[in-house]
Order: C-alpha cells, then structure tokens, then sequence
C-alpha cells in the first residue's frame, strides 16, 4: 500500500552529474528541486555505509569529538513519526542530550528488533562532533557552508519546510523525500507557527494515512506531489519554502546537508523570515478580511514584487528599505522599530 | 478624457447602517447631507468672508502648521524635481493671518498653493468642533484643512476615513487597493506627507514612463463635492484630492487601523518595512515562495488556519492576552536588538 502511494508521485528531475558551476549559475537560481545520483560516490563516508552498518559506524566513531548531542526518541506508538501528539498538547517523542558512540551503538543494537522506538540525531554540526570527518569526504559544491549530520534508524519527518536553500547528501542506508511546491502551503494544513516540533511549521495531514475529510484540499496538493528516493551517495536539492517530507527507511541512516541562504546564511537577517510573518500578523491581528485583502495589495508590490519592481522606477537615492542598505542603515532601521515595539 | 468610474451617492444615512453594512464592504460612498446643518457649511456658503469669520470666532492665538508651494509647483504638493525633498516649505502660523492671506490672495493672478493641513480644531479653534457634530463620530477629534486650489497626490491612509467638505469644492480621483502598482507608488521611508504617494503626475501623466497608469485609470473613480457632502474612503484606497475653489475647506474623520486610538504598535506599515528588511537579499522567485505562507497564515486567501488548528495552539494565530502580546514584544525586541 504505501509503495503504491510513492509510485503515483511525479519523479524528481534527475542528474548523474552535475558541476558546482553549473549547479550555482542554473540549478539554484530556478528554485525547483532536482536529484544528484552519486553526488558524493567518492567519500569514504558512502563507501563504507555500502560495506555494511558496523563499518560504517566505526568509521565515524573514529572522528569522534566526545561533545554530547540532542537525540530524540519516539516510542513504537508514534509510529516512526517526530510529530505532535494527538491533541496538539505536546510531541510524539522526546528529546535528551547523549554521546554520539552510544547512541550509534544502540542503533546497531536495535537492528532487526520488530519492535523498537524511532531514534533520531537532528542536524547536529558535524565541526563539533567529527571534526575531522569532513576533510576526507569533501563537498564539491561547498567550501563554506557547514554541514550538518543526521542520523537514526527508521523515522518518518513530516512536512516541512525549511528557511534555506538545502542540498541534502545520504551518507548511508536509504531516504525517502516526497516534495511540494510552495504554492500548495494552504493544501497542506500547515500547522501552529509558535508551537513546531522542530522549529518550523508542520503540515498537520498524515502522509502515509490522509485523513480526507479533515484536510479535503490535500488532494490538490497530492497532485503537485514530486518524489524521489535516494541511497549512499545521492544527493538532492531542495529550494527555501519547498515543503518536504523525508523518511529514513533502513536500520540505520545517515545524511549530511548544507543549508544556506536565507535563514542559514553566514549574514542571516534578524529579525529572520519567520519572524517578519509573526510580526505582520501581529500587527495585523484586529484587520477584517478585507481590510488585510487590501494590505495584501501594498505587499504584493513592495515585498513580492508581482508588479513592478519598485526599484526601477524610484530613484536610487530614495530607495531606502527597497534597495541597498548600508549596516549602519540596518542598525538605525532596527533601533527604530525597537523603540516602536517598547512604546 | 477619462472617463470614471461613479460612486454611489446615499442620503439620510443612519450611522448604524454605515458602520454595520457600508465600512464592512471596503469600498467608497458619498453621503450627500452629512453635515448640510452645521454652521460652518452654512457660513461658507454666505462667500469666503463670512466663512473666515465664522472660523475666526473660536480662535485663541495658538500657531497651526502650514504648507506652501510656489506657483512652479503648480498648485501639487509633492517631491522636487530630482526627489531630493518635496516641493514645499512646512511651517507655522497664526491662523488669523493665515485666513487673511488666503482672502488677500483670492484676486491674485499669480499665487502660492497655501495650505493649512491635518490640524486639530480642539486646539487651534477651540468649540468649532461642539458647534459642528457629527452624529456618525462622538469620540474622534475630526482633522481641519483650510486652503486655497491645491492638489494633494494619490496617497493611501492606513485608516479609515470620512472626508467632509465644509468649504469650496473637492474632486476626488480614487482609486481601490488592487491599483497599486499601476500607481508607481513612491518610496515608504521618504514621502511628501507621511504616506507612500503615486509618482504619476496626474495632470500630465507620463505614459512613458508609467504605462500601467493607463490601467489605473481605467478602474479610478472620481467625483465632486460640495459644502457638506461627505466620502467614505477605506483604508489603503489611493485618493488623490484637489481643492478647487480659492478658498477650500475639508474636515475629516479617521479611525481604524493606524489612527485608532488603541492603534497597534508595530503597525502594519512597519510590519512591512521589517518584512522588508528581512527579505532584503531573497531573490524574486524566493519572495513569491514566502508570499504562499503570508497568503495563508496572514491574508488569509483560502482557508482559515484558525479553522483547522485547535485553540490552545493558535497564540499568534488566535486571540491573544495582554500578557502574551508583551511577551511576542518582548520576542521581536530581542531580534531587533542583534
């Protein structure tokens, strides 16, 4: 059944290969996903996963730093899912800070139980707990961004989105992502923007078992749906606001990824994306339909830019918050609305 | 010549029928007899003296600001030539002076646009407002604007807004929220009088350089007004107003949204302005990525997340308590502050 339900999604656009050069100048600046089979088939990091699951593990105990991680766990109720629990009241799993070789050995511990908890190691910088690791499985595309390393056992993230641009490589056993554009946002019941089991808003729709009568615009989404599944070595891209959800299918898999731009980048903004939204509604929060329909016009022409863009018909020297800003400008922009928000 | 769009005219209206089924449909109206009893429109139809007396009663000696814009600026008061700064001077004057400027310069064949903009009858001329009530506001302090043929270009109000005319006559050129950006508005942080205002010069458009202006006006409504006829314009309708009449006067009601008297800080101006800032380097396609998630929690364009979220996890979403509105505050404060 839940074969059938990956088999009717529209494959992901696919590369064997694909240049750093070519990845930056045409891939990025489209924003729609793509997939790099054997993206990093020359790091000893997929080589090894190939070889088996104890290789593998070892190999990166090597690297290890002794600085403990967040994991987290979900019971075999949750369903392999990292998500909220029933009445949105909490989480389906909880988390704890623990040595990355424990929490690898308990992985292979785990394999082939019939029943076992869902164990997840999210995004945890890799410069902190396998320094080194990097140095000999290098990223052709970055230099600077820092990779992030994900690793469980079989584990279900629902779908999300994430503030960045994100090419996500697995290192070892085999994932699964399902892919939708950001104009299905409204198809998906995106759910609570201040409470998020992970930092972002959530779809509330179950993927694997849709519950069609609460979220009857699901369908719409389904059919913007793209999927693919990858293995060691296999890379893929995933624009900033792309909705994604990923499941880890083996005993135990491993991912690295970049995240940049956006709310990743080196010079991310402060207030972030996010926030810039929560402030909107905030200030928003007394408007009628219409009246925030009315707003929605003024957005849609500074901000979106559907029209014109405003910079290319107002001068430079008053462009202001529409064009180039200065730190210092930044800084005094900000310190004005601090004094705003403290009145 | 353009041909407008007309607005509907209604009489007799009651306030309760304004408030509960006009303003709730965000689009303009005239109200013909909205202020034909008040003595300040019945001085003003005796002829620009009697009318400058009448004002002249309630006058204490306090100073209002003013507007000045020499006859290059022919009668708009706007941004210079190279938007360097507007076109005007600001200042303050005794409003006995003022008015008899105003009469002094009515034979005049060259003449400065004057203007005494957005000042407070409670201050300036205290007991004009008692002697002038609306039965549709009993709380709102309405504004005064006293002056001579001038052109005030489309701007928007972040509220509401009855303006009546007490005085001469008014045309009005409207224009609703889905125009914008056939209006080439200007810059948010630099404008002639506190609102992004239309760069297209009306009076000789330049379809050059502003070829969607052509579709703004063909959704632009206009109309004429006269001593106590009053229009409704909503909130972010672009209106361009142009006094007539060598002397002119106009007083007007805002509420809701940026003018209401419990006003929300921040505003949804700034909220903009910080939106601003913090796409400011998104590219155009990741721009319209996020404008899916502001359609939807924010503008609401399909379906409401209240709907589907339960209460106890909709805080920013949902009503919120004083204490949690400090506490988002206090939140965006400290990413202000990095």
């Amino acid at each position: 059944m839940s074969q059938d339900l990956f088999s009717r999604f529209t494959p992901i656009r696919e590369y064997s290969s694909l240049s750093r050069q070519r990845f930056f100048a045409e891939i990025v600046p489209a924003q729609k996903p793509v997939v790099i089979r054997n993206h990093a088939r020359n790091w000893p990091l997929v080589k090894l996963a190939k070889r088996s699951c104890k290789d593998w593990v070892a190999y990166v105990s090597g690297f290890y730093s002794g600085k403990k991680v967040m994991v987290s766990m979900a019971p075999p109720e949750a369903d392999k899912r990292f998500f909220y629990n029933e009445n949105l009241t909490g989480l389906t799993f909880v988390s704890g800070e623990e040595r990355v070789d424990r929490f690898l050995l308990r992985l292979l511990e785990l394999q082939n139980r019939p029943s076992c908890p869902a164990l997840s190691m999210q995004s945890a910088l890799i410069a902190d707990i396998f320094p080194a690791l990097m140095n000999e499985n290098r990223d052709a595309y970055f230099k600077l961004a820092k990779p992030r390393l994900w690793v469980g056992n079989r584990g279900v993230v629902d779908t999300h989105y994430d503030g960045s641009d994100n090419l996500a490589c697995v290192v070892a056993g085999r994932r699964r992502f399902v892919l939708f554009p950001p104009d299905q946002t409204a198809n998906l019941y995106p759910g609570p923007l201040d409470f998020t089991p992970a930092g972002v808003p959530v779809s509330l729709v179950n993927l694997r078992c849709p519950d069609y009568e609460r979220f009857p615009n699901y369908k719409l989404a389904l059919e913007q749906a793209c999927s693919a599944e990858l293995g060691p070595g296999d890379a893929i891209f995933m624009p900033m606001l792309w909705w994604h959800y990923v499941e880890s299918l083996e005993w135990i898999n491993g991912l690295v990824n970049y995240w940049w731009n956006g709310s990743f980048a080196d010079d991310a903004t402060s207030p972030n994306l996010l926030d810039s939204l929560r402030i909107a509604i905030f200030a928003m929060r007394e408007m009628t339909p219409r009246q925030r329909r009315a707003w929605r016009c003024l957005f849609d022409h500074y901000l979106f830019k559907r029209n014109i863009d405003p910079a290319s018909y107002i001068p430079a020297h008053q462009h202001h918050l529409l064009g180039e800003m200065s730190p210092e400008y930044i800084r005094s922009v900000k310190d004005f609305f601090v004094q705003k928000l403290q009145s | 010549m353009t041909a407008y769009k007309s607005i509907p005219h209604l009489s007799k209206l009651r306030p309760e029928r304004f408030f509960d089924e006009i303003v709730p449909e965000h689009k303009p109206v005239v109200i013909t007899d909205f202020a034909e009893r008040w003595p300040i429109v019945q001085a003003a139809k005796q002829g620009a003296g009697v009318f400058a007396n009448y004002l002249l009663k309630f006058y204490r000696g306090k100073k209002a600001r003013m507007v000045v814009a020499p006859p290059a600026a022919k009668k708009r008061f706007h941004y210079n030539e190279e938007m360097t700064d507007v076109n005007f001077l600001r200042g303050e004057e005794r409003v006995d002076l003022f008015l008899g400027r105003l009469l002094e310069l009515i034979d005049r064949e060259v003449y400065p646009a004057i203007s005494m903009q957005n000042s407070r009858p409670g201050e300036i001329l205290p007991g004009l407002i008692e002697d002038n009530q609306s039965g549709f506001f009993t709380d709102i302090e309405p504004r005064l604007w006293v002056g001579n043929e001038g052109i005030v270009s489309a701007h928007y109000d972040g509220s509401d807004n009855i303006a009546c005319v007490v005085a001469g006559r008014r045309k009005f050129i409207l224009f609703p929220p889905e125009q914008t950006g056939n209006l080439y508005p200007g810059s948010l942080n630099f404008t002639p009088a506190g609102a992004p205002t239309t760069l297209v010069n009306f009076a000789e458009p330049d379809f050059e350089r502003f070829p969607r202006f052509k579709e703004a006006l063909a959704n632009a409504y206009s109309v004429e007004l006269g001593p106590g006829d009053a229009l409704f314009i909503p909130m972010l309708w672009w209106h361009q107003i142009e006094s007539l009449e060598k002397v002119n006067a106009l007083m007007n009601y805002w509420w809701n949204g940026s003018s209401a008297p419990d006003a929300i800080s921040p505003s949804a101006i700034d909220s903009l302005n910080l939106a601003l800032l913090a796409m400011r380097d998104l590219s155009v396609t990741q721009r319209v990525a996020w404008r899916h998630m502001f359609d939807h929690y924010l503008f609401k364009q399909g379906i409401d997340p209240c709907s589907y979220i339960p209460k106890h996890q909709q805080q920013i979403l949902g009503e919120m308590s004083p204490e949690y509105i400090q506490s988002v505050k206090n939140h965006f404060i400290s990413r202000l502050r990095k």
